[in-house]
């Protein structure tokens, strides 16, 4: 299937975030974690909206896209995230940036 | 919007809870790296002590303001007196743990308290304790912990905090937004805060001016407590 122009992509945003954990967590488990979340406070619809994807994660950090209009919405389901596998857990959104290259440099890298 | 205030640095506050010495240490540290410029640590009745606030000025980061509350647990009006005129002079904002109709109700009448805590536990507030919070200056706290840690009453706990806000916006009163963490995986970031709280239909403007107000309590109670103000409106510059 051929790419979509970038004319008629749907726009997106990423946020760097941060776990303040003590343990190690799973990748799968973050990104179970951030669905189940995001459906029991918003709902299938608006998560189905959000377009949310895990670009990128590394020990503590990573870099999470999602639709433009609905940063608000991701930054609400990231904030009520308290447990992942039962370890204590809280997301510290770092920053948000329009290209993965941005954020990476301004936000996970420093 | 908010990126543009940050940089004319607003001061906004959080309020936490004590638990212990390296406890607070930590969540303090985060604060101040969350964008916070100070925060009113929470103390209960039974943890209130003044050496360990002596010890909190040791651990407080630089350029970063630390006041100290009191959070009091009362069940009748003379209790709820008797406890205002024993810790009015020895700390700095004063809160009362409501969530029950009649303490919510006592504790909007009292012009010494300055702040009603988990009035979206229970049935939530009335439009006379929502008056009577407005006219004494009582501030309703909108506590994002007690969404993040009561998952199965989020829904019920949402439509409280909706109505409670529309009622105290109707009657020109003032809120307060804050994390109420008890340890580091309890605050949250400002703006993370802010996004939780359009949930229940808080504005950004606000969510910031709520972020923003205890501060302006602080100063006025301060005032009160050095004798400059004498009573609403009169006060003595020199």
């Amino acid at each position: 299937m051929k790419i979509l122009p970038s004319s008629l992509r749907f726009k997106r945003r990423y946020i760097a975030f941060e776990l303040v954990c003590d343990e190690k967590i799973d990748e799968k488990d973050l990104i179970d974690t951030i669905w189940s979340t995001g459906i029991f406070l918003v709902g299938a619809y608006k998560m189905s909206l959000c377009n949310i994807r895990m670009i990128d994660y590394k020990g503590k950090r990573g870099i999470i896209s999602c639709a433009r209009e609905e940063v608000d919405t991701l930054r609400a389901i990231l904030t009520i995230i308290d447990k992942i596998n039962d370890k204590k857990v809280a997301v510290n959104i770092l920053g948000v940036g329009g290209s993965i290259k941005k954020v990476n440099k301004k936000y996970i890298r420093t | 919007m908010i990126e543009k205030e940050s940089k004319h640095k607003i001061r906004i506050y959080d309020c936490i809870f004590y638990n212990s010495i390296s406890s607070t240490y930590e969540m303090l540290r985060l604060l101040k790296r969350y964008g916070f410029s100070g925060a009113v640590v929470f103390f209960d009745e039974e943890n209130f002590d003044k050496d360990i606030i002596r010890e909190l000025t040791f651990i407080t980061p630089k350029n970063f303001d630390v006041f100290h509350g009191l959070e009091i647990r009362v069940e009748s009006l003379s209790n709820l007196k008797r406890k205002i005129s024993d810790y009015r002079d020895k700390i700095d904002i004063i809160a009362v743990n409501g969530g029950d109709d009649k303490i919510n109700r006592m504790a909007s009448k009292e012009r010494y308290i300055d702040i009603i805590r988990n009035t979206d536990q229970g049935k939530g507030i009335d439009h006379i304790t929502a008056r009577f919070a407005a006219e004494n200056d009582v501030m309703i706290d909108f506590c994002i912990g007690n969404l993040i840690y009561n998952k199965r009453s989020l829904p019920a706990m949402l439509g409280k905090m909706r109505k409670n806000l529309m009622l105290v916006k109707k009657y020109g009163g003032m809120t307060i937004l804050s994390s109420g963490g008890r340890d580091k995986f309890g605050v949250r970031p400002y703006r993370q805060i802010l996004a939780l709280s359009r949930f229940f239909g808080m504005e950004r403007d606000d969510g910031l001016r709520s972020l923003r107000a205890i501060c302006n309590i602080i100063k006025k109670n301060k005032k009160y407590r050095d004798g400059r103000l004498v009573s609403e409106g009169i006060e003595i510059i020199s």
